[in-house]
């Protein structure tokens, strides 16, 4: 029986490291969506770009770990921060079909980019000593690293919820969600608003991307690959739900890595019928108001 | 503005012609048809209904591996294989429809990546009824209506699938023109007005989609009969994105779209694929945005707008 | 009774904004409902036609609890109504904004086949409605590009097309230039006399002119009813359109 119990608490466990990497991932995506109302589907890009400089910085760079992956989160969020000036803009009011192309297109020329610099294959990333091993947590030997990612994802929810909720920032951020003209009125400076908000989702994307490399290899595909997965987060818990993210991403992360355990073959199939079936009942997500 | 009727007919006449004008091109004419159909079925959804959609490649792979399985296991003849095609994408229409429909946009978006998805798992698993990963294979398709044997120059092909297409095309723009199609229109427009003005919005939608389904089934059932085989790859999302690329290409909405996108896109991808195979996926993912900023409305539009400019010049 | 609201009260977590409020329309009526900005006269109309589910209450359309049932629905069982943010197909034209209700109105709306003799019967009703506003010339044109005040009228044809048993009028000639208002009210004055009519209105003349009985909403509550010249006369009503009443009575006995 309490071989059971051991095996329950470490598949929880190792649920919730995944579940931090999707928190990570679509937690800016909620936000953009639920704020500007602009459907990025390119989003896994930024995540894939952070892995790649990371992985850059550091096998050819002999940059260490955590500033490689500073460095490509500070990159990756001011790049975002110049497309949103650029060209995101410029779509916010066009009508969702050119809003996907978009996405898709931006896509097609990162994946075809990333094959060029980088080739197919998946790359390697040497995690540094000190996140290698093993580590007691009270309720169970587990990997250093997967340790980090829970901690790493438990500081960063906290820090988004303090930012929107505590800081000047966030209370524009979520005037601007409420009522942009009201807001505008007030002399909140909406498009800056925007732009900051839309570099903070890239950013965390690439830091999702960057911690995540072991969980979820960097390679060409990524942004097609994944991009399912922290939809699903984003859909369930309602568009803008950032409190709601963190919770649908545990729980997807820890019921994906349960059924995959149990019932291998039957892995995809159903955790997408569940999804269904979640969403069947909750359309909207359990977001109160806020629609997709 | 030169009148629907005329250009409906110019369109039936242009495939009922080809075979004559390039008879050497009558195997790339099929795949284009066949993928026409697709594109129109999904013109239905994105440019009619404003139901955007990343898993219309579902329908088809679905009518794919339904007349290919029918013709193993029941019936060689193609006519009937059409139709099983076409009723279990309309099955599986009403069934993801019942799911998909209660959204909209970005939730629509993933839940029509995971039906795509999802039926891909399961045709990969099933792989004594589906062949798996190597796909469907060995598919013998007897003469259409018994009478019409396929030829080895692809002419019997041809002209079974232009015939279904242009069958679907009258379809098609007769749905379009009907009060159900304006009504569509209306609920792409200004879904809440619609609501108000009574529209029972969920059953417009949903009989939308289980005849885009339909549709699209029965391009895939055709594919799967000319080319006596079904690729896994027929259920991806990449064909999914694909389809919709070829759509909009020529316009979603605009009744020729799927006309104009289609060869163009069929034609683009050959020479590519022969000058810079490598680059693909930059090239499209460069026009693509360049669509987006510069010609949003495809090919159709930007065909209007030089009509129209031209004809104020003239006048 | 052709409407009846019977106690019903929305929240929105834990604000509450109609308070238990209790209200009919007979057949023919001719309501005006007043109230200060706020007071959720919209809200109670979206709570009429179905938009919103009241939290507490039953609404009742000639008889019928109807409360669980679709905005749709409702409109098919013969409620109709305008919004007071114009609320149109804006990149269609003014004759298939108004074809799209009286096809709805005709209950083929739904039919999968084009057909000649359904065509001619939508055009020659969009006709006449657009003749009742004199809106024939506008016909062709699409909406975005019209003056607001045009847009308030389409706004009303799509409501008339419906041809409802009731009608709810959010502010229907909001922001219309004087000329517009006039062709507005005609219309209304020129409907069925069965109609039972709701009208949310902020200027005091048109209530007095138009409307048999007012009913004044306050944060959310019902603070009396009455016929105008009751309402005219109520202590605290007076105080909160104190300027509007004033002009009023002064303009009747001068």
């Amino acid at each position: 029986m309490s071989e059971l119990a051991d095996l329950l608490v470490s598949l929880t466990f190792y649920g919730t490291a995944y579940g931090m990497v999707l928190y990570l991932l679509a937690v800016g995506l909620s936000v953009t969506l639920g704020l500007m109302r602009f459907v990025n589907l390119a989003h896994g890009v930024f995540a894939m770009a952070g892995g790649y400089l990371t992985v850059t910085a550091m096998s050819r760079l002999g940059v260490p770990f955590l500033a490689a992956v500073i460095a490509a989160v500070v990159i990756v969020g001011l790049a975002g921060m110049v497309l949103e000036r650029t060209l995101c803009r410029r779509l916010y009011a066009a009508p969702i079909l050119e809003q996907v192309l978009f996405s898709i297109g931006l896509m097609f020329v990162s994946v075809a980019i990333a094959r060029y610099l980088f080739g197919p294959l998946a790359q390697p990333i040497a995690l540094p000593e000190w996140l290698t091993g093993r580590l007691d947590v009270g309720i169970g030997v587990f990997p250093t690293y997967r340790v980090f990612l829970v901690g790493v994802g438990a500081l960063l929810s906290v820090a988004i919820w303090a930012g929107i909720e505590r800081t000047t920032f966030g209370a524009s951020v979520r005037a601007a969600v409420d009522n942009r003209r009201m807001a505008e009125s007030v002399g909140i400076d909406v498009n800056t608003v925007f732009t900051v908000c839309f570099g903070l989702g890239t950013a965390l994307a690439a830091l999702g991307g960057s911690l995540g490399a072991d969980l979820l290899p960097i390679y060409p595909g990524y942004p097609n690959d994944y991009l399912v997965y922290f939809l699903i987060v984003v859909a369930v818990a309602g568009v803008g739900n950032v409190r709601g993210a963190l919770a649908v991403a545990l729980a997807f992360g820890i019921v994906d890595t349960v059924i995959r355990y149990f019932l291998p073959d039957a892995g995809r199939i159903l955790i997408f019928l569940v999804v269904m079936a979640v969403l069947f009942r909750n359309p909207h997500g359990f977001a109160p108001k806020i629609h997709a | 503005m030169t009148s629907p009727r005329v250009l409906d007919g110019l369109v039936i006449a242009g495939l009922a012609v080809l075979p004559f004008v390039a008879p050497g091109y009558l195997d790339l004419g099929t795949r284009i048809v066949i993928l026409i159909l697709c594109a129109m079925s999904l013109d239905l959804l994105v440019g009619y209904c404003g139901l955007v959609t990343l898993g219309h490649a579902a329908f088809f792979g679905v009518g794919a591996y339904a007349a290919g399985i029918f013709a193993l296991r029941a019936s060689a003849e193609p006519l009937a294989g059409l139709l099983a095609g076409g009723a279990a994408a309309a099955i599986a229409g009403v069934l993801s429809g019942a799911v998909l429909l209660r959204s909209r946009r970005l939730t629509l978006i993933m839940l029509s990546l995971a039906t795509v998805l999802l039926l891909q798992e399961i045709a990969n698993k099933l792989g004594w009824l589906t062949g798996g990963a190597d796909g469907l294979q060995g598919i013998a398709i007897g003469p259409v209506a018994g009478l019409f044997a396929f030829d080895l120059f692809g002419r019997v092909s041809y002209v079974y699938a232009a015939t279904v297409l242009a069958l679907a095309f009258l379809v098609f723009r007769s749905l379009v023109d009907s009060p159900f199609g304006h009504s569509l229109v209306g609920i792409r427009e200004n879904e809440g007005r619609m609501r108000a003005i009574g529209t029972p919005v969920d059953a417009r939608l949903g009989t939308a989609f289980v005849i885009a389904a339909a549709m699209a089934g029965v391009a895939g059932a055709l594919q799967a009969q000319v080319a006596e085989f079904v690729a896994l790859n027929a259920l991806s999302v990449e064909f999914s994105s694909e389809i919709l690329i070829m759509l909009i290409l020529g316009g979603a909405g605009r009744r020729y779209g799927a006309f104009l996108g289609v060869p163009l896109y069929v034609v683009m991808q050959d020479y590519l694929a022969r000058e810079d195979p490598a680059n693909w996926y930059l090239w499209i993912g460069l026009l693509l945005l360049g669509i987006v900023f510069l010609a949003p409305g495809g090919l159709v539009a930007w065909i209007g707008a030089v009509t129209r400019r031209v004809r104020a010049s003239r006048a | 009774m052709t409407l009846e609201v019977r106690a019903v009260s929305k929240q929105f977590g834990s604000l509450e904004v109609i308070r238990d409020v209790t209200m009919q329309l007979e057949e023919g009526a001719r309501c005006a409902l007043i109230g200060p900005n706020g007071a959720g006269k919209t809200t109670l109309i979206n709570l009429i036609c179905g938009r919103l589910a009241p939290t507490r209450g039953e609404i009742r359309l000639a008889g019928r609890n109807v409360t669980a049932m679709a905005e749709a629905a409702r409109v098919k069982a013969g409620v109709g109504r305008t919004f007071q943010v114009t609320s149109l197909f804006r990149r269609l034209t003014v004759e298939e904004n108004i074809a799209l209700a009286v096809a709805e109105r005709g209950g083929f709306a739904g039919r999968l086949w084009p057909e000649r003799s359904v065509r001619a019967r939508v055009d020659d009703r969009v006709t006449q409605i657009l003749e009742t506003l004199r809106l024939r010339d506008e016909g062709r044109r699409r909406v975005e590009l019209l003056p607001y005040g045009i847009q308030r009228m389409v706004e009303l044809a799509i409501a008339l097309a419906l041809e409802p048993t009731i009608l709810l009028l959010d502010e229907p000639a909001a922001g219309v230039p004087a000329a517009e208002v006039g062709v507005i009210f005609d219309a209304i004055n020129r409907l069925p006399a069965s109609m039972a009519i709701l009208l949310i209105e902020h200027d005091i003349d048109v209530v007095f002119r138009f409307a048999r009985r007012v009913v004044v909403l306050v944060s959310g509550e019902i603070l009396v009813e009455g016929t105008p010249a009751e309402i005219r006369d109520h202590a605290q009503v007076r105080s909160l359109y104190l300027g509007d009443l004033s002009r009023a009575e002064s303009r009747d006995r001068g």
